[in-house]
């Protein structure tokens, strides 16, 4: 019949165009060589992917399952900043799926992102290394972690279990197939975000003549130097964020270090510095040192969980603003990590 | 079943098949009911919350019944004013909330147009101009699952025959055609509707703190702008969901009657209503306006009065009309805008002509700034009048102190000349576009395919493509100066720069409109002999694109406004 | 039974009373775009006077749905 004949044409076509969609964006994906490594802090990762980090580390975790054990650091914004590609570890792939905001029920959900993609053949040889220091253990928001799970289920691969859980939807062995094919409507996605984002900002300064906040050039980030009426700012601004220390979210950190171990695999918390001017002027920092005694004992033992402080390894002038190092500086975290990351250390 | 979701393409497919593949009769209108019953069970999940729903329908057959027996003059107007009570009293209306209702949780979704559906029946049979239609026939003209959540409503006499009868498959033309409507109608559902839903949801709280703070001047620019997305927004959202449900009831052999001609077109307040939904336009018009009118008119109709008499039988059908979108008391204050503007219109239209002399308004209305100046006060006030369907209480007691007054006036004032400037603008746009740049370009008369004409269809498409191009980069450039010569302007600047993207991505959207006529001219010239599948890749293409569209503002689609009748 | 030709020539005494127009000329064919000024008002106004003049009743469906002068006369001669 011609009507079957028309509509198989046009099944036909629209298949057939999206199949080139696919070709062409994974010419792209490889071209920018991220199918390598998971790295949301990298150029490459924010051109791609944006630069929350988010859709990264759903979408491009094929670079989780390799032979070789991995080393996945899991933190918020300024553990981004430890780049993988900077880590020289031998006998290891490095992978960093942290995601900007992220407070410790993100770090969990992202865990078990990264559980699920890693391959079995590295079972009990991985390293986790989590990023904190006292932000992510402030009175929770969730915002970030609804937005995950909005990208979730957003393309029908995973839905919402009980309890804010979420669930995938199909089989492991279709995971990383699924997450190719949605490549496409990824680069779609962040096209539109951008145009969205450039439409409202024109929306808000032609109409309310706001012209929206200054970004810090991510290339200029190595020569800033934070002078002091910045420096106040900068600290007000952390204490409207964080009011109070959450012992919630120690238990929280407890259940994720008991996933990553209870696999075999080591568990390493790290405490991330931050500048001695925000740790001075805020009084959560050492509500914080008091409240880790505590809190972190039931994480840390765990069979291969230890703790690393670098609270105090870098210096003020290695920051650009009140929580993030610089570029030069983050390569330094980055080999401290790798270092301890082999030796067995334990500073508890 | 929510509009974009797999479940309800998967539910609209199926019903084109087994509509098309069935024989007709007792098939065709068992299918139906079956379909219609399950769309209406997906809307609640449960038989429970139906069944009041379900009651009211099936009283409505009774009352069909009892009018058929009796044709008594009063005895119909018993039997219509009896289901507006029952009505009246299931949704909930201010005056008889009080009275209780069930014991349980039940929907009223889609009643009100059923309750239209059923007047008809009831009034037209019991004059006598209408058979009784038979119960299978009445439940699925009253259930379509089409037509359930936002009408249109279809008149009996038109719908039936296609419940009884399996008409012949469309030509491949019309099936395109229909493929065509139903991909622009997501788009404009859930792209364009969300684009709009984002802007609105920007400038209310903006709207709220210039209410609160007494801004005025701030508060009219938010206000105009507030408005005039709203109302568009509106537009896309319904008049997309009529082009999918009339879409698919082409591929499925029910053809719906049309409910929107263009309405930026109207050239009056009552133009606007024989162009935005026409189908409640043209009830009300039948069984309340007329009877009102000619009641009045029997009564105390003179020459000189019935000018006055249609004035106030127009009134009484607008609040009606207002207070039929919903139950609470805005509703009816929306009644009473319509009313008020349809009264001034017919007003006007009496005066002007004493005035003028009858042929100096007729000249008066040739001219072109009174056309512009008065489309652009009629959709303005429409604007406005819409209001009462966004606002909340608090802002609506704001809006009657003196402030408020002023800011709702000077948005309204600034609507309408924004609106008659970029009216002009527009259509001196267009009128350059057709006839200077695409008349050379025309097709001869009755020349298809060959040479010429794929050159004049290539260069039209090109022109098309151009436009597009052309406008998008307007757009890019404009908002990528944002912090360059815009910086430190004043706000008369900017907004002339946010009206010059506003027509930037205007054009967009109607050159991207009118590269499908312009594609398919290039199609049939290139192709004469293959046009059927030459359609089919045009119309993957179209799917595919139209289908990332939706899927990329799945995540933010808002809720129907039409679902909140 | 009424015939058509003195329904015609009655029509027409109305019509040219109601939209004040001696030179109209109704037929089958004429619709509302054909009368300057025929709408949703005058259409009452008219079918008031069919109405008083034939001495019938139309219904509310053949008041809205008439399409042309010859549904109307076909309505005059079945009933008046």
């Amino acid at each position: 019949m011609s009507f079957l004949r028309y509509s198989l044409i046009a099944v036909l076509t629209a298949m057939g165009l999206y199949a080139i969609m696919i070709f062409g964006t994974s010419l792209l994906f490889n071209g920018l060589k991220l199918s390598r490594q998971l790295d949301t802090g990298s150029l490459r990762s924010d051109a791609f992917f944006g630069t929350t980090g988010e859709l990264a580390a759903i979408y491009n975790r094929s670079a989780l399952s390799t032979a070789r054990p991995q080393i996945i650091l899991v933190g918020a914004s300024n553990f981004q900043k430890v780049l993988a590609s900077e880590f020289d570890v031998p006998g290891f792939a490095v992978a960093n799926i942290s995601v900007d905001g992220s407070g410790l029920a993100e770090m969990e959900r992202l865990v078990e992102l990264a559980d699920e993609s890693v391959s079995p053949v590295t079972r009990g040889r991985n390293i986790f290394v989590i990023g904190v220091w006292y932000g992510p253990f402030c009175t929770v928001h969730g915002t970030v972690l609804d937005s995950l799970n909005q990208q979730l289920t957003r393309y029908g691969l995973y839905r919402f279990g009980p309890d804010k859980s979420v669930v995938r939807t199909i089989p492991r062995s279709l995971l990383l197939p699924a997450l190719t094919a949605i490549r496409p409507l990824l680069v779609e996605q962040r096209v539109w975000g951008s145009l969205e984002d450039a439409g409202r900002s024109f929306a808000r300064f032609a109409i309310f003549g706001d012209a929206g906040p200054v970004t810090v050039d991510q290339m200029a980030q190595n020569n800033v130097t934070v002078d002091v009426a910045d420096r106040q700012k900068l600290i007000e601004e952390r204490k409207a964020m964080c009011t109070q220390i959450d012992p919630a979210n120690f238990v929280m950190l407890d259940q994720i270090v008991d996933r990553i171990t209870r696999n075999g695999d080591r568990a390493i918390i790290v405490d991330l510095p931050i500048p001695h001017w925000h740790a001075d002027a805020v009084p959560l920092f050492a509500a914080y040192q008091q409240a880790k005694v505590q809190g972190f004992s039931s994480a840390l033992s765990h069979e291969g969980a230890s703790y690393l402080d670098l609270q105090f390894s870098l210096g003020e002038d290695d920051f650009y603003d009140s929580v993030h190092p610089k570029p030069a500086a983050a390569i330094k975290l980055s080999h401290l990590i790798g270092k301890a990351s082999v030796e067995r250390e334990s500073l508890h | 079943m929510s509009l974009t979701s797999l479940g309800f393409l998967g539910f609209a497919a199926l019903s084109i098949i087994l509509l098309r593949i069935l024989p007709g009769g007792g098939w065709r209108q068992a299918t139906l009911l079956g379909l219609d019953a399950a769309f209406l069970y997906s809307q609640t999940d449960a038989l429970l919350p139906l069944l009041p729903l379900i009651g009211f329908v099936l009283l409505g057959y009774v009352a069909v019944i009892a009018a058929e027996r009796r044709r008594a003059r009063h005895g119909l107007g018993l039997l219509v004013l009896g289901m507006v009570a029952i009505f009246v009293w299931l949704k909930r209306y201010p005056l008889v909330s009080a009275l209780p209702t069930f014991g349980f949780a039940f929907t009223v979704v889609g009643l009100s147009y059923m309750l239209f559906r059923i007047l008809h029946i009831v009034i037209d049979v019991g004059q006598g101009s209408l058979n009784r239609p038979r119960f299978v026939s009445y439940l699925n003209y009253v259930f379509n699952f089409l037509c359930l959540l936002s009408g249109p409503i279809a008149r009996l006499e038109d719908f039936e025959p296609q419940l009884r009868v399996r008409p012949p498959l469309p030509s491949w033309r019309e099936i395109d055609a229909a493929a065509q409507r139903i991909l622009r109608g997501y788009v404009m559902v859930a792209v364009l509707a969300s684009i709009a839903t984002n802007f609105v949801n920007l400038l209310k709280p903006e709207f709220s703190a210039a209410l609160v703070h007494g801004e005025v001047a701030h508060g009219v620019r938010v206000y105009a702008l507030l408005t005039g997305t709203y109302l568009f927004n509106l537009y896309v959202n319904f008049s997309g969901y009529m082009e999918i449900v009339i879409g698919i009831g082409v591929l499925a052999g029910l053809t719906l009657p049309e409910n929107f001609n263009f309405p930026f077109l109207s050239k009056n307040f009552l133009d606007l209503w024989s162009r935005w939904h026409i189908t409640l336009s043209n009830w009300l018009k039948f069984y309340l306006f007329n009877a009102v009118l000619k009641s009045l008119g029997a009564r105390f109709g003179t020459r000189s009065n019935m000018a006055y008499l249609g004035a106030i039988a127009f009134f009484v059908t607008f609040v009606v009309m207002g207070i039929w979108h919903g139950t609470t008391y805005i509703f009816f204050v929306y009644g009473l805008f319509l009313g008020a503007g349809v009264t001034v219109n017919r007003l006007w239209q009496i005066w002007a002509p004493q005035w003028l002399g009858k042929s100096g308004y007729k000249n008066l209305q040739q001219r072109q700034w009174y056309f512009q100046l008065s489309r652009a006060a009629t959709l303005s006030y429409l604007a406005v009048a819409l209001t009462s369907f966004w606002i909340t209480d608090q802002q609506a007691a704001a809006l009657i102190r003196p402030d408020g007054l002023a800011i709702f006036l000077g948005g309204y004032v600034g609507l309408v000349a924004a609106g008659t400037m970029a009216g002009f603008a527009w259509d001196g746009v267009s009128a350059f576009f057709r006839k200077r740049l695409l008349a050379p370009w025309a097709p001869a008369d009755g020349e298809k395919g060959g040479g010429p004409e794929v050159r004049r269809a290539g260069r039209v498409l090109l022109i098309s493509l151009l436009a597009v191009a052309l406008a998008s980069m307007v757009v890019a450039l404009v908002s990528l100066d944002l912090t360059g010569i815009l910086a430190g302007s004043s706000s008369v600047r900017r907004l002339a720069m946010l009206a010059l993207m506003a027509g930037a991505c205007a054009a967009i959207l109607i050159s991207v409109g009118r590269l499908e006529p312009a594609v398919a001219r290039w199609r049939d010239a290139v192709f004469p002999r293959r046009g059927r599948d030459a359609a089919a890749i045009w119309l993957g293409f179209r799917a595919l694109l139209a289908i990332n569209l939706v899927l990329l503002m799945v995540s933010s689609i808002p809720e129907f406004i039409y679902k909140a009748f | 039974m009424l015939n058509r030709e003195e329904v015609v020539e009655r029509l027409n005494h109305l019509f040219r009373d109601i939209f004040d127009d001696d030179d109209i000329s109704v037929t089958d064919a004429t619709t509302a775009a054909d009368i300057d000024g025929w709408d949703s008002l005058a259409h009452i106004t008219l079918i008031l006077g069919v109405e008083r003049e034939f001495r019938i009743k139309m219904t509310a469906a053949e008041v809205g749905s008439l399409k042309n002068v010859g549904q109307m006369i076909d309505i005059i001669t079945a009933r008046g």
